[in-house]
């Protein structure tokens, strides 16, 4: 058994062990490693340290347990094995940011700070490149024409927008146009009821615009955490939840705004490759 | 893997120390997780004021001390020691911290190339020591590190010996 393999196996595990007494040494009974070599390659593989793994994902589990049962806090706190509502709330607000009958009355949470469960396809992108280390940079003001839309249902519905937005550069320009090609993605509060909005476009001068269907955006001077993403569109949520569940926590930085944005340079964005790689941009800022 | 076993009487460290997952920035094998951190800032005090520790028996031998606590098994957190010994303590500087490891018996293994990163803790633990006739006597283990290691990036031409305190098994 590989060592991707078998810490695929310990973290369903521990998938398995959120609400019981557990410890590390009981994760690496599990598959047969000793305590030390399990640390290690779990961190390895997986980019969480075993117990901060364990700990997110019972905060996280309790998270949804707060929005949508009307539990008690306290039992809510001990099903996850906290040993009492100060330690759970601490722990719960250093994640979160907010208390957690803060959280139930607001009703909601945004979903990129929780941990969701790491599934094997999580776990084998995270080791197919090298995202532990994204390079930091500053981004200039910058113009972006192009078409945008509000997407639910992410690359089906971006495809058709940069099939559009084709036809509108050649309609109005003769031609797919030149430039970088960037896709930007803004999250409103409410996106995950209410969508994405989405800007398929390429870098101009000016803001001007040369077809009626098309609209200039301002990129803001941020700080950017550039990741690469390799393979096909519809698995970027693995590299998104990468960047903010594993990455961002412990990066010492803050989200600095609620877009990000895909980079392809000067290449036509291929959607459906499975060996296509372009940058995702996260805003970020010193906390 | 068998190892040889030997009396040491006390042997006093003077270094640095870490606690909790030595991995949690990098998993790998590089001089970039804690445990190489650790070994960094120690080296570089050794570099600069090697002078303040007296009485150090071997520059060029270094020790590093995996100390089992009670959140060990729990949450996987070690405390990590790197440091050099000496042959008696005199005033030592608010860089440095001590460590007295007491007289024991160790079964000392000796790792080579790929050994080095395998996973030996459970080869030992799990399949030699129910075998041997010993037991662990002490919640500690040590590596030495000596001119026979090469660094992480000669791996196999690297050799280090591995210290497990033990006691003979009491029926």
């Amino acid at each position: 058994m590989s060592n991707v393999e078998a810490m695929i196996e310990a973290v369903d595990f521990i998938e398995d062990h959120l609400k019981a007494d557990v410890t590390v040494a009981d994760m690496a009974d599990a598959v047969s490693y000793s305590l030390y070599h399990f640390c290690r390659m779990f961190n390895r593989v997986v980019h969480h340290t075993p117990y901060d793994y364990l700990m997110r994902r019972r905060l996280s589990e309790s998270a949804w347990d707060l929005l949508e049962t009307d539990r008690r806090i306290i039992e809510i706190a001990l099903d996850y094995r906290f040993t009492n509502p100060e330690t759970y709330s601490r722990a719960f607000k250093r994640m979160f940011g907010v208390q957690p009958f803060r959280c139930r009355k607001r009703g909601q949470l945004d979903r990129r700070a929780m941990l969701s469960r790491l599934t094997a396809a999580h776990i084998e992108h995270i080791n197919r490149g090298d995202y532990l280390r994204p390079v930091m940079e500053e981004g200039n003001v910058l113009w972006v024409v192009g078409i945008m839309a509000v997407v639910q249902d992410g690359a089906g519905a971006i495809s058709r927008l940069w099939k559009l937005l084709a036809r509108e550069l050649e309609r109005a320009e003769g031609r797919v146009g030149t430039g970088s090609y960037f896709g930007i993605a803004w999250y409103p509060e409410d996106w995950e009821e209410q969508g994405v909005l989405y800007l398929a476009g390429v870098e101009r001068a000016c803001p001007e615009v040369s077809a009626d269907a098309l609209v200039a955006k301002a990129l803001p001077r941020a700080t950017y955490a550039r990741f690469v993403h390799k393979g096909l569109y519809q698995d970027l949520g693995l590299t998104q939840d990468y960047v903010y569940q594993t990455w961002l926590p412990r990066s010492g930085w803050l989200s600095g705004g609620r877009y990000e944005i895909e980079y392809y340079g000067d290449r036509w964005p291929d959607l459906s490759s499975p060996e296509a790689e372009w940058a995702l941009l996260v805003p970020i800022e010193e906390c | 893997m068998e190892p040889t076993i030997v009396e040491r009487d006390q042997i006093i460290l003077v270094g640095m120390s870490f606690f909790g997952d030595p991995f949690a920035t990098s998993g790998g094998w590089t001089e970039e997780n804690e445990i190489g951190r650790l070994w960094g800032r120690f080296m570089a005090y050794l570099e600069t004021h090697g002078d303040r520790i007296r009485h150090m028996v071997d520059r060029e031998c270094g020790y590093e001390v995996h100390i089992e606590h009670p959140e060990t098994s729990a949450k996987g957190h070690y405390e990590v020691f790197a440091g050099v010994e000496v042959s008696r303590l005199e005033q030592l500087p608010p860089h440095l911290l001590v460590k007295f490891l007491p007289p024991s018996q160790y079964a000392v293994f000796t790792l080579a190339g790929e050994e080095i990163t395998s996973d030996w803790a459970r080869m030992i633990y799990q399949d030699w020591m129910p075998e041997s006739g010993y037991e662990q006597a002490h919640g500690y283990a040590f590596q030495v590190y000596d001119q026979r290691f090469k660094g992480m990036e000669q791996l196999e031409a690297s050799v280090l010996d591995l210290y497990i305190p033990v006691k003979p098994l009491q029926d």
